[in-house]
């Protein structure tokens, strides 16, 4: 899943620059504490990316 | 005229689906491991410590997903967090000062039946397979991306014809086995294969810059 940082983020030793593009796994996502808070910093780039956020919107 | 009342009832239950793990036993024994275990700590520290001191520190971790030849998957998760070369640091530099030799190369997966510790003086694996894999004695081409700006991971898949009770992993500067530079050796408990099963590899590496 391709996503593109919308500002600097940084966390657990990693940081994204804004306007980058990263390829991440569920499986990265998944190991994020809040990853709805985590992908605030980042807009979807891909399908599969955009399906991604899709299936945690609505959700609480 | 028949005057009724009609009910619904119902439950809703949710299960998060996700491959099964190698057991609890396994995990136990791979993350008992000395190795394991002072890598787990070190690399966790090596970030804090880069935070806290704008120091550079490289660090990496290794997952693991087996594919069945029948089409069950299990996931292994992280398997080793440990460790990256004497030789794959020089091969570092050697490239920066422009001699020849190219980072970008470090992209193929090879694995073998070595049980040694994992040790910075490292050049090759261990026991690498070779005549077990489907090619004979050629390692996996990884798929490069970036999950981060400071991380590199190179995910690649080897093929068995073979069985085999595979123990390291390393990532190396070319195709053939016996041969390039090892850039990191890690070491884990058995993952036991047969003819027709795969085992993927996904190598991260992060370069921590103290933000």
């Amino acid at each position: 899943m391709q996503f593109r940082c919308i500002e600097y983020h940084q966390e657990d030793g990693a940081f994204w620059q804004a306007g980058e593009v990263y390829e991440m796994t569920r499986r990265d996502l998944l190991a994020k504490l809040d990853v709805s808070e985590f992908l605030s910093h980042f807009e979807p780039v891909n399908d599969a990316a955009k399906d991604y956020v899709a299936s945690l919107e609505g959700v609480s | 005229m028949t005057i009724g009342r009609a009910s619904f009832s119902g439950h809703l239950a949710a299960k998060k689906s996700a491959p099964p793990g190698p057991g609890f036993w396994w995990h136990v024994k791979n993350r008992t491991r000395w190795t394991f275990i002072i890598g787990w700590l070190f690399n966790w520290l090596a970030k804090q410590f880069s935070a806290l001191t704008g120091i550079t520190t490289l660090t990496s971790e290794l997952s693991v997903r087996l594919f069945r030849a029948n089409g069950e998957v299990i996931d292994y998760g992280v398997v080793s967090r440990r460790v990256i070369t004497d030789a794959g640091v020089a091969f570092l530099v050697d490239d920066w000062d422009n001699n020849g030799q190219d980072i970008t190369t470090m992209n193929f997966h090879g694995c073998g039946t070595g049980t040694g510790a994992e040790a910075v003086g490292d050049t090759a694996l261990g026991a690498e397979s070779t005549t077990a894999l489907n090619p004979d004695s050629t390692r996996a081409t990884g798929t490069r991306s970036q999950p981060a700006a400071n991380q590199y991971r190179t995910t690649g898949t080897l093929t068995f014809d073979a069985s085999a009770a595979i123990t390291e992993h390393g990532i190396l500067s070319q195709a053939a086995t016996g041969g390039g530079t090892l850039w990191d050796r890690s070491v884990f408990s058995a993952i036991n294969v047969v003819g027709g099963d795969s085992i993927q590899f996904t190598y991260t590496c992060t370069c921590s810059s103290g933000g």
